[in-house]
């Protein structure tokens, strides 16, 4: 496994974390809205995890349609390899 | 006289609920797992909800 393949790997093993963390205190949240300890938990979080998916979609290429990167020469959603070409795994 | 039945599950609570219905008692503070890559493999990110189902009486 060469060294770009490990660090997508641990970028996506983050992104999954965090995305389940930030889940997680949602539904904890829906039932707890005034626990503020669970809000800026939710807050240091949500944070990390845009700031990690930003990298990824810099460097690998968009996991979302919605967050489709900065690029402005070619969409890149469309022309990454799809997962079953070893695209996002 | 019938003799009153003994219910020894039933704490003196249990009298102002309705029957018939369940109750899940809400979580009060809970604390998080510290490493949140445990937590993703645990399924909840509260150890107080880390209850895994087991098919028989909770044993780990």
């Amino acid at each position: 496994m060469n060294q770009n393949m490990t660090e997508k790997r641990r970028m996506l093993m983050d992104i999954s974390v965090l995305d389940f963390t930030t889940t997680d205190l949602r539904e904890y949240l829906d039932t707890h809205p005034f626990d503020t300890d669970a809000i800026s938990y939710f807050h240091r979080y949500n944070k990390m995890l845009h700031q990690v998916t930003k990298e990824y979609t810099a460097k690998f290429g968009p996991l979302r349609q919605d967050m489709p990167g900065n690029c402005m020469d070619e969409w890149k959603w469309a022309t990454s390899p799809m997962p079953w070409e070893g695209g996002a795994c | 006289m019938m003799q009153k039945p003994q219910r020894p599950f039933m704490n003196d609570m249990m009298g102002n609920f309705p029957i018939g219905m369940a109750y899940v008692p809400m979580q009060q503070a809970p604390v998080l797992y510290e490493n949140l890559e445990e937590a993703f493999n645990r399924g909840t990110i509260f150890p107080e909800l880390d209850k895994p189902f087991m098919g028989k009486r909770g044993r780990r």
